[in-house]
């Protein structure tokens, strides 16, 4: 089934953008994910960070949340956490938020002093994240405070930081089992629930959807409308393609309202349909010249057929129509044979990659053997000069055709008592063979016409019945298959000439 | 009647010109324009068959030669050349009528007949002669429905006569339409001829139909 070039280029335009804004899509929801998460994040160390700053310990190291105001960051309006524990460096919790609900908080210690975030269930089966930090207090306590009247004046993030990463004492691996030991250290989770970040990823991640899915639809469509008016002088030429040649092969594709980047396929397709209606001509003139070619013929016969039915006749008069009769059927056979080896040289324009090695003088002679008789009646002088040896890559059936056709018109057309010349020599690739009679007929400005078909230097046919005017046309195509050369040089009551330049063999000819 | 045929194709002008011989016409042939050309002033040619595509002079040039002539003769065109352009140029040319190869002997009969008839303003194909009647498709003469046989050299002199009625006729012409060839005609030969149809016309009318014009030649009337 033939598929609309409008919906394939529609449907590869649709998934060309689905497919970037799909890209797109994924990339901005990971981006805004990263911000909303490190957002969060960086919410919870900063109630972290808060909550330390919210400590109270005792000396009989019993720890307290002040609830005062005064701790509380009025820039960011930030709250305490609602979910924490402290523990010591050891594991035993110090204190956990009443929100809880006594259950506990993950213990572990961070590898670093920057803090670590997890996964937490919070009462309820409430997924949250717990960000867990070493701290310290006393000095660091002091520092704290410190840092954190300072964040009054700092951004709520820069205050944040100072918290985790000032406050606790950088450590290394190696050292924390020291730190562990150390009773002024001790470990604090704060717990946030995730339910409004994961709700505002799931509402991006909806939107981008919806989103990228409408602007990939109406993309589809924008473009299929702009296909249509695209491909619409395309359904014009298609309507002026259907107008041309219905009546009159003459007609082209007018290039009127046709745009730039059309008009090079309309210009190649005015080229085709000239290239079509030359076909078309010669092949209608070839059909009238056959039609016409034969009809003188054929009246022939009817008319000498007629002519003998109608009266009784004696035998001898019998016996001499039907000869008459039999002399036009044969010229008639010579025509009609002449033109099939023409339509079957012309439909077979190459020969066959094989190489020949045909002996083109001996072939020849052969033919002045035969012909000597003819030659003798009409007193022509044969001047051969042919060389022995040459071989030429030509099958022997089509070079045969090519030399009696060029023969038979020399010693046709020669003047009575006149001469025939034939000239051979060779250079690297050719045999070249001239082939010549006195008494031309044809001007200098007629030579090129003598390859046309049903041409004759004579226009009529007179007594020399056997003559099709197809000979020398068929000499053409036969030297056109066999990638040889022909021309022809004449000069009125001078030498018609005709030069074949026969391909030469490249194989070595059999020995013996 | 004297046909000139001009056909290059030699098998065929042998057989047409036999055909028309056979049936009574005087034929003379021509193979090239050149020799068609000087046929025409050899003699008086009645209808000129002529083929376009000629040696020489084409049948065009042959055609302005004819028309160039006083009291041209017919022309009958018969070519391969079949098209409607073809059938106009011919025709425009001034050919009286167009024949396309191949065609049946028969048909080529009748338009001669029907060129003859326009060459001698005869507009039927029976000519009334007092009382005889003669048929010019059949070639016959006929009284109250009983044949008058005659020889075809007698036929052809009564039938130029009859188409010529009442014209003063010479000896020549009715050599040259009835005879013709090359060869000059005995000073008495048409006399003796006129003598033996006149023997036999004469009796079957039973009226004298051809008078003598002493000097002038011989015309065909019911009257003297």
């Amino acid at each position: 089934m033939r598929q609309s070039l409008r919906i394939q280029l529609a449907l590869s335009c649709a998934v060309g953008i689905a497919i970037l804004l799909t890209v797109l899509g994924y990339s901005l929801y990971f981006s805004l994910s990263e911000a909303f998460t490190s957002h969060f994040e960086f919410s919870l160390r900063s109630r972290t960070a808060l909550l330390i700053s919210a400590l109270d310990w005792d000396p009989h190291n019993v720890v307290h949340v002040r609830s005062d105001s005064a701790i509380r960051d009025r820039r960011s309006l930030l709250a305490l956490p609602r979910y924490y524990e402290i523990w010591t460096m050891h594991g035993q919790p110090l204190l956990i938020s009443p929100s809880l609900n006594h259950q506990s908080l993950p213990f572990f210690l961070p590898a670093a002093s920057a803090g670590r975030f997890a996964q937490v269930r919070l009462p309820g089966q409430k997924s949250a994240q717990a960000f867990v930090i070493r701290a310290a207090r006393g000095n660091g306590e002091g520092t704290e405070q410190r840092e954190h009247q300072r964040g009054h004046h700092d951004p709520p993030s820069a205050s944040a930081k100072n918290h985790a990463s000032v406050q606790v004492p950088k450590a290394r691996p190696d050292k924390i089992k020291s730190v562990a030991a150390d009773p002024r250290h001790f470990i604090v989770s704060v717990a946030r629930p995730t339910g409004e970040l994961d709700a505002s990823l799931d509402s991006l991640q909806w939107s981008l959807i919806i989103a990228f899915s409408a602007a990939t639809l109406l993309s589809a469509f924008i473009i299929w409308w702009l296909l249509g008016c695209g491909l619409h002088p395309v359904g014009t030429i298609a309507e002026e393609i259907t107008r041309v040649g219905i009546e009159d092969m003459t007609d082209r594709v007018s290039l009127r309202d046709v745009p730039i980047e059309l008009a090079p396929i309309v210009h190649r397709l005015n080229q085709l349909l000239k290239r079509i209606e030359d076909a078309m001509r010669r092949e209608k003139a070839m059909t009238a010249d056959i039609a016409h070619e034969l009809r003188t013929p054929l009246a022939s016969m009817r008319a000498s057929a007629e002519l003998a039915l109608s009266r009784p006749r004696d035998p001898v008069e019998y016996q001499r129509m039907i000869r008459d009769f039999l002399a036009v059927e044969l010229n008639m056979q010579h025509m009609v044979e002449n033109f099939l080896i023409l339509s079957r040289l012309e439909a077979k324009p190459s020969a066959a990659k094989k190489e020949y090695q045909s002996d083109v003088a001996e072939m020849i002679q052969r033919y002045i053997a035969d012909a000597r008789v003819q030659l003798q009646e009409r007193e022509i002088h044969l001047h051969s000069h042919l060389m022995t040896g040459p071989l030429v890559n030509a099958p022997e059936d089509l070079l045969r055709i090519v030399l009696r056709n060029v023969l038979e018109n020399a010693i046709s057309y020669v003047n009575f008592g006149g001469t025939i010349r034939i000239d051979m020599r060779q250079d690297l690739s050719y045999v070249h063979l001239e082939i010549a009679n006195s008494g031309s007929r044809i001007t200098k400005d007629q030579t090129q016409a003598v390859f046309e078909r049903f041409w004759r230097g004579d226009p009529a046919r007179s007594d020399l019945v056997e003559h099709s005017g197809l000979g020398l046309a068929i000499v053409h195509q036969a030297m056109d298959n066999l990638k040889g050369k022909v021309k022809v040089e004449s000069e009125l009551g001078g030498w018609f000439a005709i030069g074949l330049f026969l391909p030469i063999s490249r194989s070595v000819p059999p020995s013996g | 009647m004297r046909i000139l045929l001009v056909e290059d194709f030699r098998p065929l002008r042998n057989s047409i010109a036999q055909a028309l011989r056979e049936v009574g016409y005087v034929v003379d042939e021509a193979g090239d324009g050149r020799a068609a050309i000087w046929s025409l002033g050899n003699g008086q040619i009645d209808v000129v068959v002529l083929d376009v595509m000629l040696p020489g002079n084409s049948g065009f040039d042959v055609l302005k030669a004819i028309r160039a002539k006083p009291n041209p003769p017919t022309v009958l065109m018969c070519t391969a050349k079949d098209t409607v352009d073809d059938r106009v140029t011919g025709l425009d040319a001034g050919a009286d009528d167009y024949l396309v190869k191949p065609f049946a002997l028969e048909e080529l009969m009748a338009r001669l007949r029907a060129l003859i008839r326009r060459r001698y303003c005869v507009g039927s194909t029976i000519l009334q002669i007092g009382p005889l009647a003669l048929d010019l498709n059949a070639r016959r003469i006929y009284r109250n429905n009983s044949e008058v046989l005659l020889s075809a050299s007698e036929y052809a002199i009564f039938e130029y006569l009859a188409m010529r009625k009442g014209q003063v006729v010479s000896r020549s012409d009715i050599w040259d339409h009835t005879h013709g060839g090359d060869s000059v005609p005995e000073s008495n030969v048409v006399d003796v001829f006129i003598g033996l149809l006149r023997r036999k016309i004469d009796a079957a009318a039973g009226c004298r139909l051809i008078h003598t014009r002493r000097g002038l030649g011989y015309v065909m009337a019911e009257t003297e």
